[in-house]
């Protein structure tokens, strides 16, 4: 029980990030901002929400699992930021808001 | 529990589905690209949720290849339409 | 376009990676059965705690633990400093997302973007990686480009200190690893 509940709150919580995340998104003026956003609000989404799925699942593959494909997630989102944030520097903005 | 895993996963695929207005908006190909950072990430999160409440442990592959695919997806975008950067094939 | 061409060179420019010397047998003994652990408890996690097919995994870790020590030899990482690297990337992870989720949520949105320089002194090829991809998770900052010795870094606000946080993080990725 006391498990669920913290599996409860720890899953809101990354609700909170990945919809903090999306407001910036669709918020901030340029596309660094939102590079910005993104990566870090929606990594810490993703992270709380796996923590969360820890408590409710029950064994230790489980668990290894959720954090291998967490860390993968990471890994992957902070290159694509890294990827794309380069990318930006070298395309002559075009068209800016 | 379970309709708590529900609601979330319904949660977390509206902010997809904001984040599609940034890719119909653009105004960039980055901007565009971002977004399917946003799918990527998200999408992980859902299908992980899912597993969780469906009980069905094998979605869970499903979110690995997830997390798989958003890397090979940015890395291909930033190949292919980079200007004047025509050099494959070495390090990353 | 010089600039242009150098700009994939992540873990240092071409001429500066070197073949390290020879590790004795006995080092390479342990990074290769470190490796097969490591490996062993990644196949065991994604099979599902389940050992059926052990055969197969037994094949699949091997190849993993041999095909790695072709392509990524020993990496001198120094395993003990990574409980106080942990919580340090936690803690400012989570500074980063409150940091950036406040801004969005906050009416105002106050941004003050701009560009900063940032001379990286750490010569280890998977510690400028780990130090590119930490600095993208740090609050209000993200690596835009890393051309031999300087990092190009988008800073979210540019009135922050941020010189000093990066130092420090510099300082502890080096803990990390053996040079």
């Amino acid at each position: 029980m006391i498990f669920d509940i913290l599996s409860i709150i720890l899953c809101l919580a990354g609700a909170f990030f990945f919809l903090g995340g999306t407001v910036g998104l669709l918020r901030f003026p340029d596309n660094y901002s939102r590079l910005h956003a993104l990566t870090k609000a929606d990594n810490l989404g993703l992270g709380f929400i796996v923590l969360g799925l820890v408590f409710a699942s029950a064994t230790l593959p489980e668990i290894i699992k959720l954090g291998l494909i967490w860390l993968l997630a990471l890994v992957g989102s902070s290159s694509a930021c890294y990827f794309i944030g380069n990318y930006i520097y070298h395309t002559p903005s075009q068209e800016e808001e | 529990m379970q309709i708590f895993y529900l609601a979330l996963a319904s949660f977390l695929i509206l902010n997809i589905l904001a984040g599609l207005w940034r890719v119909i908006q653009g105004p960039t190909p980055a901007d565009r690209m971002v977004s399917a950072q946003l799918f990527g990430t998200t999408g992980v999160a859902i299908l992980l949720v899912l597993a969780q409440a469906l009980e069905a442990p094998y979605i869970r592959n499903a979110a690995l290849l997830f997390a798989l695919l958003m890397i090979m997806a940015v890395l291909s975008f930033v190949r292919k339409t980079a200007p004047q950067q025509s050099q494959a094939g070495d390090e990353k | 376009m010089k600039e242009r061409r150098d700009t994939r060179t992540w873990s240092g420019s071409k001429n500066q990676v070197q073949r390290r010397p020879r590790q004795g047998f006995l080092a390479g003994a342990r990074c290769f059965a470190f490796r097969l652990v490591l490996f062993g408890v990644v196949w065991w996690g994604l099979a599902g705690g389940s050992l059926q097919d052990w055969p197969l995994g037994l094949f699949f870790v091997l190849a993993a633990a041999v095909s790695s020590m072709f392509l990524v030899p020993g990496q001198n990482l120094r395993l003990p400093g990574l409980p106080a690297f942990i919580p340090f990337f936690l803690h400012l992870s989570l500074l980063g997302g409150l940091d950036v989720t406040s801004r969005a949520f906050r009416p105002s949105m106050p941004l003050k973007t701009g560009i900063i320089m940032h001379r990286v002194r750490l010569e280890h090829p998977t510690a400028r990686v780990l130090f590119v991809w930490v600095v993208s998770l740090l609050p209000g900052t993200a690596s835009v480009q890393l051309v031999d010795q300087s990092l190009r870094i988008h800073v979210l606000d540019a009135a922050q200190p941020h010189q000093d946080r990066l130092k420090d993080l510099e300082k502890r990725i080096q803990a990390l690893f053996r040079t």
